[in-house]
């Protein structure tokens, strides 16, 4: 069994660019991009909690089930690719802006998530969470 | 070995621990995407995706893969939010979907009535 130590994986043509072949063997997939580039498992229903994330610096419950979720390494565009889901009955979705939630929009730094009830009423979660893809700055 | 290529079964950070590289072979994310508004076919950030249709139904999206699966796209996993309030997405395991195709369908939670709305999604599975 082989085996590679190390602390930082490069890539050799371009930095921050290498491939892993699939698993058909007949094609390759973006080791960068196909990663997680944050996470986090939260809940606000009681009291505003991280319960674990990853690269996630802090967060604000700024209504009753409106989050915005704040980054330590920011993205390098605010087109971030967002999903989640909430806890028992609950759902999470993407505080885009429009007219119908009044949220505001995703920055570099951070997005806004919605949670709500099956019945379509926003509500504080208490097991929410949430996973971000796209290219960090 | 060839040049620039490694081949390992594990990979290991001096302090955060090891994994096997299978889990980065299987485990990583092998496309995702956002469409830029509630319709039209402008994708605004992509892995692995060709194009994005915004069919004629409401609430009816097909996004095709540039490396397809090696089965039906709907044999594997899904995650994924809309924009919006009340507003969810899933498969349709219907025709549409195939190795390359994927069949989204966004709806109202409440009543479970196709919606047109901004989404986004990643996939987990197997590259044929």
């Amino acid at each position: 069994m082989s085996e590679v130590k190390t602390n930082k994986l490069t890539g050799t043509s371009t930095a921050g660019s290498i491939l892993v072949t699939g698993e058909g063997n007949s094609t390759t997939t973006n080791l960068q991009q196909g990663l997680a580039k944050a996470w986090h498992r939260y809940q606000t229903s009681t009291s505003n909690l991280t319960l674990d994330s990853l690269n996630i610096s802090s967060f604000t419950d700024s209504a009753t089930g409106k989050d915005t979720h704040s980054f330590t390494n920011s993205f390098g565009s605010v087109n971030i690719v967002t999903s989640g889901s909430g806890g028992r009955t609950l759902y999470v979705g993407i505080d885009d802006g429009n007219t119908d939630t009044a949220g505001g929009a995703s920055t570099t730094g951070g997005v806004p998530t919605i949670s709500y009830n099956y019945q379509g009423n926003l509500y504080d979660d208490n097991q929410a969470s949430c996973m971000f893809k796209g290219d960090l700055a | 070995m060839a040049l620039g290529k490694i081949k390992a079964d594990t990979l290991e950070h001096s302090t955060s621990g090891s994994v096997d590289t299978k889990f980065v072979v299987e485990g990583s994310a092998k496309a995702w995407a956002s469409n830029s508004a509630t319709t039209g076919d402008t994708i605004s950030n992509s892995l692995n995706v060709s194009s994005l249709t915004d069919e004629s139904t409401t609430g009816q999206y097909t996004w095709a893969l540039t490396n397809s699966a090696s089965a039906e796209i709907d044999h594997y996993s899904l995650s994924g939010m809309c924009g919006g309030d009340a507003r969810n997405l899933r498969y349709s395991d219907g025709a549409n979907t195939t190795s390359t195709n994927l069949d989204i369908r966004t709806y109202t939670s409440s009543s479970g009535s196709g919606v047109d709305s901004k989404h986004s999604w990643q996939w987990c599975g197997d590259l044929a």
